[in-house]
């Protein structure tokens, strides 16, 4: 590469040092030590606590159960997509697409107006002689809350999965005689299986690192890793703690994302279609 | 497969789920009750002219702007000639570099915010505005640079070479040769990443001060101290500005397929 | 070419438009002298009207807020300790006391203060050293709907009454009155300060049907405004803004007794502009101050001299007989047990 070629690589590279990796793993390294020591004492820490444990444990089951819940809604519509004429295709993914482009404040906002002892499904419960129910600050509503934000991106890896299936795939398959099940099975899932490990990553992940929904529907009664962090950093004035938190938030996407495509990859198409 | 019926079905049930909230809070918007209830009673204008008059959301708007057009702007004056360099060359680092660009998009932000708050702050003492800017820019890179790339790759060098073996200038070629033909990938950055950083919240939450909060922040102070339709009458404001914003671009530019 | 000429045109606009923003930025900041104070921001629109407005006509100086409940404020002056902005802050006694522990704030000369004589005894130091002085005091009680509620609420113990399950809401731990509801947990059922155990054990017991625990007030006033919560023990100062909420409220000062809280105006350590926070102090401490704020029911005051009529004085923390029974606790002592009852009560109660 010419040396003047140099000049168009350094100025980003020097931001991304400066402004990222640094701070990263200061941030990362100063977990590891307490007045001036290497010691594991912040995760022991972390793991003793019961505030902690309850909190990751949290996040684990709902980012599971939200990206189940994207699977079974989000595959099902986008195979539906997909199977729908270009016009109206592309009005269907810009809708898809708007929530995405919204403040997340707002889009949970709404599901306070929705799940509200004052809101749409209480009052329509009681307008039917049933008793109102506490739906908010449980980790029901935690759980629609993050379905509601992430399943667009579920859907656009997988509506992309099943417009790269050739035209011809499924009525070979349905000429040769396969049931709707076979069909399913062997030819559709792992040829979308990439769309769908995407998916189920940019969900998983989501979960686990979103702040703005937890703290709105679940609030300080239902702790995730993100508010345990926001709460450590700013309530409770306790930096290592919080940095602690930081770092378990970051392996648990990395080890998620990993697992991720283990999983995933067992159904992975023995053509090579993907 | 012959239209199946559940595909349809769940669509349906997914397009309702996805849309519904929006058309909810736009009604509660107009209510009548000092409360946000639904359905609401009454109809009124007044939560709008109150969320536009608030000093605290007229101010979090002009900041995140603001903010986000810096950011931008800096996002795309870093990535793109990275993306430029990555596309057309090889280089020690190389590959280094192009996962560092990408890291970004897997470190929590929440993560990156207290990073910054902690040591770009705190330890330089840098003040409020630029640091928010800075965490912007770092968040914004990769997708300056992945979705320049991308536009990239599609342009053959070979056009480029033969421009310069007919006389232009390095500059110039990159003027009238190259940048018209990723225009639609520059744009593209642009929009996105402005809409990416006009919503951000994790890295804004560490980041703000005295007189610097963008508008997410300030919405979500305002919900804290009240609950009335106001925030309803902001949201569904939001909600209608990037509509008109996802419509203008996939008018122009067919924005869906940028996501394939 | 033409693409060329486009994108320079688009570029010029783009910058045209940084630059007048920069420029309207600078321009809307005065010429004025600026003071920044920190406060929570609770009723900003009565505080700008009482406080704000009238402190640029008497002292033609601006005041800039940084706004927020007691940590995230006590976080950012930890923060910005080496090199602080802001020069006068408002806290609530822990973190005031936790503020003077850290040395970030400093003795104020009270001869500076041409009102600090007209103040109750209690509240001319009550972080001892001169560290602070008191500018409202208020008292924890309880709040109830009474259209939901049918049998009055008298005791902490009622709290616990099946009529208000999954109805109630309690203050996090971590907050002002966090600690206090512990102790008056106690007391309800039997022990007190030094013996916690049995209020631990009762409010385990209350947890699951606890709607939230609040971390802010505000938030609070959502929370009835929502129609989540009927009954909470709460902070006297924001009694005004739940009565704005139009619901119909009562206020209890319990049987057990009402804990008192004064909350504390101090001087940042190396602070600018020192002439105009004592200007800012003395203002806030004025006669006039102290009774608009009074008569808006948005903090009671600490003066001898301010007359408020009794029906609004029914809303305060006002008057002899109130406030000579109010208890006071011991912040220090407080402050040793803090790290303990928070753990206690994330193992045993926030579950």
């Amino acid at each position: 590469m010419p040396r003047w070629a140099w000049s168009l690589v350094i100025p980003a590279t020097a931001v991304l040092v400066l402004a990222f990796v640094l701070p990263l793993s200061l941030l990362f390294a100063s977990s590891f030590f307490a007045e001036g020591s290497f010691t594991w004492a912040s995760y022991t820490d972390f793991l003793s606590s019961s505030a902690s444990r309850r909190a990751y444990f949290r996040t684990v089951r709902i980012a599971t159960l939200v990206t189940l819940a994207a699977i079974a809604l989000g595959y099902p519509a986008a195979y539906a997509i997909s199977r729908i004429t270009m016009r109206w295709r592309v009005v269907l993914i810009a809708l898809v697409i708007l929530p995405l482009m919204t403040n997340p404040v707002a889009r949970t906002f709404s599901w306070l107006v929705i799940l509200g002892r004052e809101g749409l499904i209480n009052n329509l419960l009681t307008a039917l002689g049933a008793q109102s129910v506490r739906l908010l600050y449980t980790e029901g509503a935690m759980i629609v809350g993050l379905l509601h934000l992430f399943i667009p991106l579920m859907m656009l890896p997988l509506i992309s999965a099943f417009e790269n299936i050739p035209q011809d795939v499924v009525p070979a398959a349905q000429s040769l005689g396969a049931s709707q099940a076979q069909i399913f099975v062997r030819v559709l899932i792992p040829l979308t299986i990439e769309g769908l490990t995407i998916g189920a990553t940019l969900v998983f992940t989501g979960c686990v690192t979103a702040y703005v929904t937890p703290a709105i529907l679940g609030g300080s009664r239902r702790l995730m890793l993100s508010t345990l962090l926001h709460q450590r950093a700013s309530t409770m004035l306790d930096w290592s703690g919080a940095t602690v938190v930081a770092v378990v938030m970051f392996a648990t996407t990395l080890v998620a994302i990993t697992i991720i495509r283990r999983v995933f990859g067992v159904f992975r198409s023995p053509l090579g279609l993907s | 497969m012959k239209e199946a019926r559940f595909p349809r079905v769940m669509l349906v049930v997914l397009m309702v789920f996805l849309l519904a909230p929006f058309l909810i809070i736009l009604i509660a918007s107009f209510g009548d009750n000092a409360s946000l209830r639904f359905p609401p009673q009454g109809f009124t204008l007044q939560w709008f002219r109150d969320a536009l008059d608030q000093r605290m959301f007229v101010r979090g708007f002009y900041l995140s702007v603001q903010v986000a057009v810096v950011s931008t702007l800096l996002a795309l004056l870093l990535g793109v000639p990275l993306a430029y360099a990555t596309s057309r060359y090889n280089f020690t680092g190389k590959r280094l570099i192009q996962v560092v660009a990408t890291l970004p998009v897997i470190v929590p932000e929440l993560v990156l915010g207290l990073a910054l708050l902690r040591y770009l702050i705190v330890a330089t003492n840098l003040p409020l505005r630029p640091s928010l800017i800075l965490g912007h820019t770092t968040l914004l890179i990769p997708y300056t640079v992945r979705i320049t790339l991308a536009s990239l790759s599609n342009l053959p060098y070979d056009i480029e070479q033969a421009a310069i073996s007919l006389g232009a200038t390095r500059l110039e070629t990159f003027f009238k040769v190259v940048l018209p033909n990723i225009r639609d990938g520059v744009l593209t950055s642009f929009v996105l990443a402005f809409i990416l950083s006009f919503n951000n919240v994790p890295v804004s939450l560490f980041l703000t001060g005295i007189g610097v909060a963008t508008l997410p922040i300030q919405m979500l102070l305002y919900m804290e101290y009240n609950f009335d339709p106001s925030i309803a009458a902001l949201s569904t404001l939001l909600i209608l500005f990037s509509t008109l914003v996802v419509f203008i671009t996939e008018r122009l530019l067919g924005i869906s397929r940028a996501f394939k | 070419m033409q693409k060329l000429a486009t994108f320079v045109k688009r570029a010029c606009y783009v910058t045209a438009f940084l630059a007048t923003s920069t420029v309207m930025s600078a321009a809307i900041s005065p010429a004025r002298a600026q003071v920044a104070i920190s406060t929570w921001g609770f009723n900003m629109d009565l505080i700008n009207e009482h406080i704000t407005d009238t402190f640029v006509e008497q002292f033609n100086t601006e005041i800039l807020y940084d706004l927020g409940n007691n940590a995230d404020r006590l976080t950012r002056l930890q923060l910005r300790s080496d090199s602080p902005e802001i020069s006068v802050v408002e806290l609530a006694p822990t973190f005031a006391i936790r503020a003077m522990r850290e040395g970030l704030i400093e003795p104020i000369d009270t001869s500076r203060l041409e009102n600090y004589n007209t103040l109750y005894d209690w509240a001319q130091d009550p972080l001892t050293g001169n560290y602070g002085v008191g500018f409202t005091v208020y008292s924890y009680g309880i709040v109830y709907r009474t259209d939901m509620v049918d049998e009055p609420i008298t005791s902490w113990q009622d709290l616990w009454r099946d009529d208000l399950a999954g109805r109630v809401s309690l203050p996090n731990v971590t907050t002002t009155q966090g600690l206090a509801t512990i102790i008056m947990a106690s007391r309800a059922w039997g022990g007190d300060a030094e013996n916690p155990d049995v209020g631990f054990e009762q409010l385990a017991e209350l947890s699951d049907d606890v709607v939230t625990f609040y971390a802010r007030s505000s938030e609070l006033v959502s929370l009835f405004q929502q129609g989540e919560v009927w009954a909470a023990p709460v902070l006297r100062f924001a009694w005004g803004q739940l009565l704005d909420t139009d619901l119909p409220l009562a206020w209890v000062a319990p049987e057990e007794g009402s804990v008192g809280f004064v909350n504390t105006i101090s001087i940042i350590s190396g602070a600018p502009n020192t002439d105009s926070a004592y200007d800012y102090i003395d203002h806030r401490l004025s006669q006039d101050v102290q009774t608009a704020l009074a008569l808006d029911i948005v903090d009671s005051p600490v003066r001898s001299d301010v007359t408020v009529p009794a029906e609004l004085a029914e809303q305060l923390t006002y008057g002899e007989a109130e406030i000579d029974n109010l208890i006071f606790l011991d912040y220090n002592y407080l402050l040793d047990v803090e790290s303990d009852w928070i753990e206690r009560w994330n193992e045993e109660i926030a579950r």
